[in-house]
């Protein structure tokens, strides 16, 4: 069946039950749980009180389930190679990619074939989206417990700015924590949905989003109930940590160490905690005695004032007022036009950035919420609409991809298909064609970036469509369509017109974690509890035939005796029979199957209610066509 | 799945050049609401690609209909006149003299920031006078209108030339 419940926004199955859904906010130095109970908006706290998870993974023996959060961090520096902080700096990205941020930290890389960035611990080598797993899976647990209920879902948070390889990689974890995820939901907006800016006076409002690894600015319009971002610009590395390494390498200079990559990770790391604390005790005080030791090196201490921090973090506060103007340019707003700014992330906190933000906004930014929360809790709002507990659909968020996707063509050169902000979901085809004389294959090579030669862009994925039948140069007619989703993920497929031989993938990054590698991730986890995966499937698939049921009653109870005539109607009626059947007694396959046959049967009935509900949308409203 | 409702259509506007962006704004918002997937994330799985697939295309009405250049493409394509190669407006030599002096004062100003925003403007008000041209040409005489706008093509271009240049000083 393929019905659109398109006059029953946001309702789910069961409409008077109430579905529990959390919000989580995986962050590069800590990560956070929320949810919405009796209307309020909470972050869910741990058993000592705290909401706040340090996103720190400790691993200590093979085998052994690893420690995480504030434990973990406490040990950080006394076992740096096994605790791992940070994760969200590496993850998505490749082993080649690494080199710029991997200075910063202490890890080793263990060998291996793939482009997926392994660390090795004394519990064997993880990669990033296991030690995120991690995380997440404690804050699921978390949110179990204090529920008292299994999740309906999740929606986790990213920064805008994270590429496809980046939100994929995210996914990934989430489904190895066992989380079902409602949406990858961008932090910016979700701050902008925490602060209620909806109950507010229509309006365009910047969100400046500055945490411990990552930046974001977001500009957003709010009308009626809809926020659309209007723009999105950011640096996926630069955060409070690239400021905690400007001052550590200072702190490191006083100490005699000229560069700190030559020493042990234990130092570097001790440096790191040193600059952290100092650049906090330094938020509303002038000065802060400093007393630096470690080891055989010299002892320093001294006085550290804000007047020298300011110095040393103001390169990286002044980029990213730069990504500020480009994204206010994107946007086509003036900073005048600019109604609230709203800050979120723990870096903002330091007096320097709230000063540079605000004079270069010319206005006083809201700052209400405490910004370490602020993300979460907007993910929970957004979690309680999407997974069915507002009845009237509530606020509805149109979000845009912040990275221009495209293909190579000849010359290494690559060429944009779907622009950067571009509102999603998006759905862009470009035809290409052969440049050889019997020419049968073509290699697709997908990009994100926004430079104009391949090798300055991210790739994103390879993939060949073969079986093109040979013809002259230049007849082909290749058809690649982008498609990226509400999520951000982008889905390519490509066919040849002429032909009709098609190829599709869904864009798994060239760092290469199969579907096949989480299967198997999920697997050996000593977490998933269930060793038969044919139960699971044949659970999921007559979960899928409820829905599909239920939609198809929910349709013809609304219109089935306008929109269809009475065979037309007996023939659904038989078809929902048929179905319940095989799905009480039936094999996963064979519901799967007649599941496909319901819909394919049943498709003419939705086309025609998509029309209906398209012709009413505007009631009144429409003119004839004048041509076709 | 029919897809076929033109954009105009979609989006309950007539079919023409000039748009009420406020009523499109509107209606926009509306069809969004209705079939955007975060109204059917609970939903089976066909439904959820139908919001995807028809979501997808009110964005693409919408991003059409909104910028001039698109939305004259598409009326041009509405009545069966494919856009082709630059041909005609290649051969206009006075046109081509004139995009030439257009890029080498574009190469002038280069590290010159309120110059290249000023030099946006400009083009920006040449594509909105050959915008106002078009409306007069595309019913009557389409292979005019199709050349106009291959010229405000040309503009687009340069103002793209510009951003990128933009892109790299701010």
């Amino acid at each position: 069946m393929a019905l659109l419940q398109i006059s029953e926004p946001g309702q789910s199955a069961a409409p008077h039950q109430h579905h529990l859904a959390v919000g989580i906010d995986l962050g590069t130095t800590n990560s956070l749980v929320a949810t919405l109970r009796s209307g309020e908006a909470e972050t869910l706290v741990d058993a000592t009180g705290e909401s706040i998870l340090p996103s720190v993974v400790r691993y200590r023996a093979v085998g052994e389930p690893p420690v995480v959060g504030k434990m973990a961090e406490d040990a950080s520096v006394e076992d740096p190679l096994n605790t791992l902080s940070s994760i969200k700096r590496i993850i998505g990205k490749r082993v080649e990619e690494l080199d710029e941020i991997a200075g910063q930290y202490p890890y080793t890389f263990a060998e291996s074939d793939s482009s997926v960035p392994r660390i090795a611990t004394i519990a064997g080598a993880v990669s990033p989206i296991e030690v995120s797993a991690e995380i997440l899976s404690v804050l699921r647990q978390r949110a179990v417990e204090t529920l008292g209920g299994e999740l309906e879902g999740a929606v986790i948070t990213v920064p805008a700015y994270f590429d496809d390889a980046q939100r994929q990689a995210t996914k990934d974890a989430a489904r190895l924590a066992g989380l079902k995820v409602l949406r990858l939901l961008n932090e910016p907006t979700a701050a902008a949905v925490a602060y209620g800016l909806d109950s507010q006076p229509e309006g365009i409002h910047a969100i400046y989003d500055f945490g411990g690894g990552t930046f974001d600015i977001s500009i957003l319009r709010l009308t009626k109930g809809v926020f659309e971002v209007l723009s999105t610009a950011g640096d996926a590395v630069l955060g409070g940590d690239d400021m905690d390494a400007g001052i550590a390498r200072w702190m490191g200079e006083q100490m005699g160490v000229e560069a700190l990559s030559a020493h042990s990770p234990a130092l570097t790391r001790y440096l790191l905690s040193q600059a952290r604390d100092a650049k906090e005790r330094l938020t509303g005080r002038n000065e802060t005695p400093l007393q630096l030791q470690f080891g055989e090196l010299p002892e320093w201490s001294g006085d550290f004032t804000v007047a020298q921090m300011e110095q040393l973090i103001a390169p990286v506060a002044d980029r990213t007022l730069r990504i500020v103007r480009r994204a206010l340019r994107d946007a086509g707003v003036e900073k005048g036009e600019v109604s609230e700014v709203v800050l979120v992330g723990g870096s903002t906190r330091i007096p320097l950035v709230q000063r540079k933000v605000e004079s270069l906004f010319e206005r006083a930014p809201l700052q209400g919420i405490d910004p370490e929360r602020v993300v979460a809790i907007g993910a929970a709002i957004q979690a309680d609409i999407l997974v069915g507990n507002k009845k009237e659909g509530g606020l509805l968020l149109l979000d845009v991809t912040p990275l221009s996707l495209g293909l190579e063509i000849m010359g290494g050169m690559s060429e944009v298909v779907i622009p950067r902000n571009t509102t999603i979901p998006v759905a862009r085809a470009q035809e290409f064609t052969t440049f050889k004389d019997g020419q049968t294959a073509m290699s697709i090579h997908v990009l994100q970036g926004e430079r104009e030669m391949v090798v300055d862009n991210r790739s994103l994925a390879r993939f060949d469509l073969r079986g093109i039948p040979p013809m002259v140069a230049g007849a082909a007619r290749i058809r690649v369509t982008f498609q990226v989703d509400a999520d951000g993920l982008l889905s390519v497929s490509a066919r040849e017109e002429t032909s009709a031989v098609e190829a599709e993938i869904e864009v798994r990054p060239s760092y290469g974690l199969s579907d096949g590698e989480v299967e198997g991730m999920l697997k050996d986890s000593y977490r998933f509890a269930e060793a038969d995966r044919d139960a699971r499937r044949l659970r999921e698939q007559q979960v899928e035939a409820d829905r599909t049921l239920e939609a198809l009653e929910a349709a013809l109870e609304k219109d089935g005796a306008t929109l269809l005539s009475s065979e037309e109607r007996a023939a659904m009626e038989q078809l929902m029979d048929d179905l319940r059947a095989i799905a009480e007694s039936g094999q996963a396959r064979e519901i799967e199957k007649k599941i496909e046959y319901v819909n394919r049967e049943s498709e003419f009935y939705a086309a025609r209610r998509m029309d209906q509900s398209v012709q009413q949308a505007f009631s009144g409203q429409r003119i004839e066509d004048i041509s076709k | 799945m029919d897809l076929t409702r033109h954009y105009f259509d979609l989006l309950g506007l007539p079919v023409d050049y000039s748009v009420d962006r406020e009523k499109l704004s509107v209606n926009y918002r509306q069809l969004q609401q209705q079939f955007h997937p975060d109204r059917f994330v609970s939903a089976a799985d066909q439904e959820r690609r139908f919001s995807l697939q028809m979501a997808s295309r009110i964005n693409e009405g919408n991003r059409v209909l909104r910028d001039p250049i698109e939305r004259a493409k598409y009326l041009l394509e509405l009545q069966g006149v494919e856009m082709g190669t630059d041909g005609e407006t290649l051969r206009d030599p006075q046109f081509l003299l004139e995009q030439m002096e257009l890029r080498e004062n574009l190469e002038e100003i280069q590290q010159d920031i309120e110059g290249l925003e000023r030099f946006v403007e400009q083009i920006e008000q040449q594509i909105r006078q050959q915008g106002e041209r078009f409306s007069t040409q595309w019913q009557e005489s389409p292979e005019q209108a199709r050349t106009t706008v291959q010229q405000m093509q040309f503009f687009q271009r340069l103002i793209h030339q510009a951003e990128l240049l933009l892109d790299e000083l701010i």
